[in-house]
């Protein structure tokens, strides 16, 4: 067996990664040993390549989205309001999965307005949702429209109420 | 770097969204980096990156500022992606982690630093090798990714190495070795410069 | 509309309020009321003041949301709010009534006649749209108990 299954591990030690005893004997052991040398050469040669490397498959990819994604996912009362958030600052994407939604949400208002009745259009909801562990409590909504179809979707975070094309159109 | 990372952590904790975009922001690419290299899958790697932000921002209180934030993000980072590559892991034996002369000789030796020349760092051949690393990388067993990843993204000493995955200096040091040396066949194989694969090269076989 | 002419539009005010004497507990809730304007045109998105309401609005048609007005005031029980809204309509919003951690209100929409009656949880919030579409764009009003 070759000293060299011992000493080649030791080629990539760090400052104080290896014992004093372990160091001077990868010393000498290099001294006599050529495949060892062409081992630290290599190693050397290719020093920092992995982080490189990652970090270049990193710069590739489109981040934009990214931050938005994940403040979107934290919990909404982690927030104070920004007091110099006036006016109009720049929004962000709502991304693809967010517009796909609303496209089908658009088609069910649509199906849903051609058949509500013309003079009246009523929908009550009773949404179930369960709360803090005293077990399902009952949360309603109603909405009435005269002039224009409404539409009541629950989301997580409460319920949308939407109001559709005016029934003699619009 | 106008604003340092301890100043944003301290806004973001006493409420500052913008103040916690920002960490977003800046980190985002070096989170995802190691994350990458643990889990291979791209989409994977994106999932986990957020959910390690997620995971900074639960925690934010707990940050001491006795590491510097970077470091705390990529061992959130690294956790998480380890974490979800546990499955992998476990049908995966841990294996070659002794060195024999099997796994020594393959004639390789001193083929990418000749090929690399005098100036490795700056060479054409050397940003090649770095956009083929993460064909490399996935081409290695999941124990092998990660101990590179940890060692030269993370940056943890063998101390640590041996305390994060529970193994002996004398484990990491070769497990280290082997994976090293499964890359650099694979990268010399990418750049066209390996001659033949000897009994080292155990990447196909092992898959 | 430049950024400062709007600045001023929100800092003025866009809604009268029913006199503000000190609430107590039992006569209303504090309740934050915005009106927000969702369009099919512009660059999507949703402006940073309003990203807390992002899963919401990203259930709607309209892709870049805008905030026109925001109230963070006490509401008394059974006194209406009128809000006005930046095309000349008004919107009505009453609290009826609110037990432990649910607040039931009534939106009202005069000029199409839609009459709401919602009750909802302390940590949800209500998003209704007020106005019909128009030009791809409509107006809708948010409402939170206990902000």
């Amino acid at each position: 067996m070759s000293d060299c299954t011992i000493y080649a591990p030791m080629l990539t030690a760090r400052p104080g990664e290896l014992s004093g005893d372990e160091a001077s004997r990868l010393h000498v052991h290099l001294a006599g040993c050529a495949a060892c040398q062409a081992r630290l050469a290599d190693e050397r040669a290719v020093d920092g390549l992995v982080a490189d490397g990652l970090a270049r498959a990193a710069a590739r990819r489109d981040f934009s989205e990214f931050s938005t994604q994940v403040m979107a996912r934290l919990p909404v009362a982690a927030w104070r309001p920004d007091p110099s958030d006036r006016g109009l600052p720049t929004a962000e994407p709502l991304g693809a999965l967010g517009r796909l939604r609303a496209w089908l949400r658009r088609h069910k208002l649509a199906a849903a307005a051609s058949a509500l009745a013309p003079a009246l259009a009523a929908v009550a909801l009773y949404v179930y949702l369960d709360n803090t562990g005293s077990g399902p409590a009952e949360f309603a909504v109603d909405v009435a429209s005269e002039t224009l179809a409404p539409m009541v979707l629950d989301t997580s975070d409460g319920p949308l109420v939407l109001l559709g094309e005016g029934s003699d159109g619009a | 770097m106008e604003v340092d990372d301890l100043a944003l952590v301290e806004r973001a904790r006493a409420g500052d969204a913008g103040a916690f975009r920002s960490l977003i922001v800046r980190y985002q690419r070096k989170v995802y980096a190691v994350a990458l290299g643990i889990v291979k899958d791209p989409d994977l790697a994106w999932d986990v990156s957020q959910d390690a932000f997620m995971r900074v921002h639960q925690s934010l209180g707990d940050f001491r500022g006795d590491s510097s934030f970077s470091t705390w993000v990529l061992r959130i980072a690294t956790h998480l992606s380890i974490d979800s590559v546990r499955r992998e892991r476990r049908s995966q034996k841990d294996d070659l982690d002794s060195v024999d002369e099997g796994a020594l000789f393959d004639g390789a030796e001193g083929i990418l630093s000749t090929a690399l020349g005098s100036n490795p760092q700056e060479s054409a051949l050397r940003r090649e090798l770095a956009s083929r690393m993460t064909d490399a990388l996935s081409e290695l067993p999941v124990a092998h990714r990660t101990i590179l990843v940890l060692r030269e993204v993370e940056g943890l000493s063998y101390e640590e190495l041996s305390e994060r995955l529970a193994v002996p200096k004398g484990t990491v040091m070769s497990r280290l070795f082997h994976a090293r040396k499964k890359m650099q066949v694979l990268l010399a194989d990418y750049a066209g410069l390996a001659p033949k694969r000897g009994p080292a090269s155990t990447a196909e076989e092992e898959g | 509309m430049t950024r400062l002419t709007k600045a001023v539009a929100l800092a003025a005010g866009l809604w009268s309020l029913a006199p503000a004497a000190a609430a107590a507990a039992d006569s209303g809730i504090p309740v934050r009321i915005r009106v927000l304007k969702g369009s099919r045109q512009g660059p999507p998105g949703v402006a940073p003041v309003l990203r807390d309401l992002q899963a919401q609005l990203s259930a709607t048609a309209y892709v870049h949301w805008e905030q026109a007005g925001d109230l963070n005031a006490p509401m008394k029980f059974k006194q209406p709010v009128s809000v006005a809204l930046p095309d000349g309509e008004k919107v009505v919003v009453t609290l009826l009534e609110s037990r432990k951690d649910t607040a039931t209100f009534e939106v009202q929409v005069p000029s199409s006649r839609t009459q709401s009656r919602l009750t909802i949880a302390k940590d949800k919030r209500i998003v209704h749209q007020v106005t019909a579409e128009k030009g791809g764009e409509a107006y809708f009003v948010t409402i939170r108990p206990w902000p």
